[in-house]
């Protein structure tokens, strides 16, 4: 099922961003571990009452996503793109789909490639940091992290994000549409949640998500880094999303349309739901845009005729540039 | 043997092939010539098992190249493009082409580098566009496949190179049981070692040749007259050139009744030239194959 040329083609051409993700780890848990020892030594010495006040805070916070922790979910994206998009933008694909093997076991090797770079590198910095943290004079801290909950939901939400970015990879064309559509796809539900709420307060209306929080909370993966969110979260929704994506993500790989790689999309029975999809939002975030500008006691008129010059504006200009890149193989 | 059963295949709207068969027998070399966009990369895109045909099936060794891809450990593609190599060295691709391929023979790699001057070290990338081209045919006959597919192999490179390249095809084929299908528009290349060769026109075969057939079938003849070239020649048989009174005609090898007609002029020439491959298609297919 895992060929070893297919691992060894993997590894020749994904090393570098391999590597770049296992040290984004190191430096987001374990460095991190290190460096926060002597800020907290620092802070019990000199502010102690802060330092009882916080401590709980602070141990917890290590393991929320900081500037390293970002970056490796960047990096995590971008290895997805590596493993397939790159491969199609880097004239490999036809190189790679002639080879003996069946597109199953090409989709699953670069799958199983990403995830062993993810377990291996963050379980290794999250454990050191574990037990850096264990070794010095606040192990006693540790009694106030659920350690092992605090290392899988992010863990399986890092899988996920991996696991999406192969499947969108799976139905563009290049490595830039997939890392856009990536990023653009991950913040969908929270991007149209805000733009239907401006739609309709600038017309009058009042919008209440009542029902559908689970939007901003739930759905936006992002939360799942921050472990002051737990009580609020399932690690069982990363994980379901999971599965999920990793069974489209094969499927779509093995059904992809080789002959328009290169292209925006390289699935043709897509277009249409870009073709009015991207004119859609850029006309909801051409309005929230404009409309903003409007102040603060103005008329609603005010609001709502700003609004429509924007939705206008992007509309002309997504139509534009949508109609390029659907159509520009 | 590689089988192509009624294939067809639409992109974007556009019929590129249309009800395609043919046959590749074993050890013999196919040739797969037609204009630019004819569709014939698209055709060896499909047989080694990158894209999939609409309608149709393509089978090697009675296998189909989708459904079981480790019969393509012997069928190798060689594209126009060297690029998916750029970051391999001579070493590291043996080391990849020995898992992916297990027949692939190291010695007689390193014997071919050494024949053509290569170097055993340093990126492939390295190489000039020549030498790029004829690394990617030694790497494929060393895998010693038994389906070679070449796409475009001698396009845009210099007459000397591709002198080599053609030579060393020939010389491969006749030294080892594989079949070779080699896609070009150049019929002059071609006809110097072709066995087969499978015309497409607007995504249809054309026409299926045996080259020795053809050559027998033909004749290709010189001739000049005192008077003015007669009209009745150029409406009656195919004439391949005319400057003045000389004229170059094709006309069947066995066809007296012709002959007849040109020698009733009194020509005070009548020659036979040597037929190529283009002499006949420029004159039995309409003459717009030839693309220099």
């Amino acid at each position: 099922m895992f060929p070893k040329a297919l691992w060894m083609k993997e590894w020749k051409h994904n090393a570098l961003i391999s590597v770049s993700v296992f040290i984004a780890f190191l430096l987001a848990y374990f460095l991190n571990a290190i460096l926060s020892l002597d800020t907290w030594r620092t802070m019990a010495e000199k502010s102690p009452q802060y330092w009882e006040q916080n401590k709980t805070w602070q141990i917890n916070s290590l393991f929320s996503p900081e500037i390293f922790g970002i970056i490796a979910i960047g990096l995590v994206i971008l290895l997805a793109g590596f493993l397939i998009g790159l491969e199609k933008s880097a004239k490999r694909h036809d190189f790679s789909m002639a080879l003996p093997f069946s597109r199953r076991q090409m989709f699953l090797t670069k799958y199983l490639y990403g995830m062993l770079t993810i377990v291996l590198g963050y379980s290794l910095s999250y454990w050191l940091a574990i037990l850096i943290i264990n070794q010095s004079e606040f192990s006693d801290l540790m009694s106030s992290v659920e350690v092992f909950e605090v290392f899988i939901t992010p863990l399986v939400t890092y899988l996920f994000i991996f696991a999406f970015s192969l499947m969108i990879g799976s139905i563009t064309g290049e490595i830039k549409s997939q890392i856009a559509l990536t990023f653009i796809f991950m913040f969908l539900p929270q991007g149209l949640l805000m733009l239907t709420a401006q739609l309709i307060e600038v017309h009058g209306g009042n919008f209440n998500p009542g029902q559908i929080d689970w939007v901003v909370t739930d759905l936006f993966w992002v939360m799942y880094f921050t472990p002051g969110m737990y009580d609020q979260l399932s690690v069982w929704t990363p994980a379901v999303a999971l599965v999920i994506v990793s069974i489209a993500g094969l499927w779509l790989f093995e059904k992809a349309p080789s002959e328009y790689t290169g292209d925006f999309i390289t699935y043709r029975t897509l277009h249409p739901v870009f073709l009015v999809g991207i004119p859609v939002c850029s006309v909801l975030l051409g309005g929230l845009l404009v409309s903003s500008v409007a102040p603060y006691n103005s008329a609603m008129m005010v609001s709502v005729i700003l609004y429509w010059i924007g939705a206008l504006i992007f509309l002309f200009f997504s139509w534009k540039i949508t109609k390029r890149l659907l159509n520009r193989a | 043997m590689i089988k192509l059963n009624n294939v067809s295949k639409t992109l974007d709207g556009s019929t590129i092939l249309e009800h395609v068969d043919f046959q590749v027998q074993p050890g013999t070399i196919t040739g797969i010539v037609g204009r630019n966009g004819a569709g014939k990369t698209t055709l060896l895109r499909m047989i080694s098992g990158i894209i999939h045909p609409d309608k149709g099936a393509i089978t090697v060794d009675g296998k189909s190249v989708f459904r079981e891809p480790n019969v393509k450990q012997n069928v190798v593609f060689v594209p126009d493009s060297t690029d998916a190599l750029k970051a391999y060295s001579v070493k590291e691709i043996v080391k990849f082409y020995k898992v992916v391929y297990p027949s692939f023979d190291e010695n007689y790699y390193y014997q071919l580098l050494d024949k053509f001057n290569f170097k055993k070290t340093g990126k492939i990338k390295q190489m000039s566009k020549g030498q790029k081209a004829l690394f990617s045919l030694i790497l494929a006959f060393s895998t010693n496949a038994q389906y070679i597919l070449l796409d475009e192999p001698t396009d845009g490179l210099d007459v000397i190179i591709k002198k080599d390249i053609l030579q060393f095809i020939a010389e491969e084929v006749a030294k080892q049981d594989v079949s070779v299908i080699i896609s070009s528009h150049r019929l002059d290349e071609l006809e110097k070692m072709a066995d087969h060769i499978v015309v497409l026109k607007d995504g249809t075969v054309e026409s299926e040749v045996e080259m020795e057939a053809l050559k027998q079938q033909y004749k290709k003849v010189q001739v000049a007259y005192n008077e003015p070239f007669p009209n009745d020649i150029q409406d009656h048989l195919d004439v391949l050139s005319q400057a003045g009174r000389v004229g170059v005609v094709l006309i069947k090898e066995d066809d007296a009744e012709s002959e007849a007609v040109l020698r009733q002029y009194n020509p005070i020439l009548f020659e036979e030239l040597p037929l190529t491959l283009e002499d006949v298609f420029v004159a039995k297919l309409g003459g717009d194959l030839y693309v220099s």
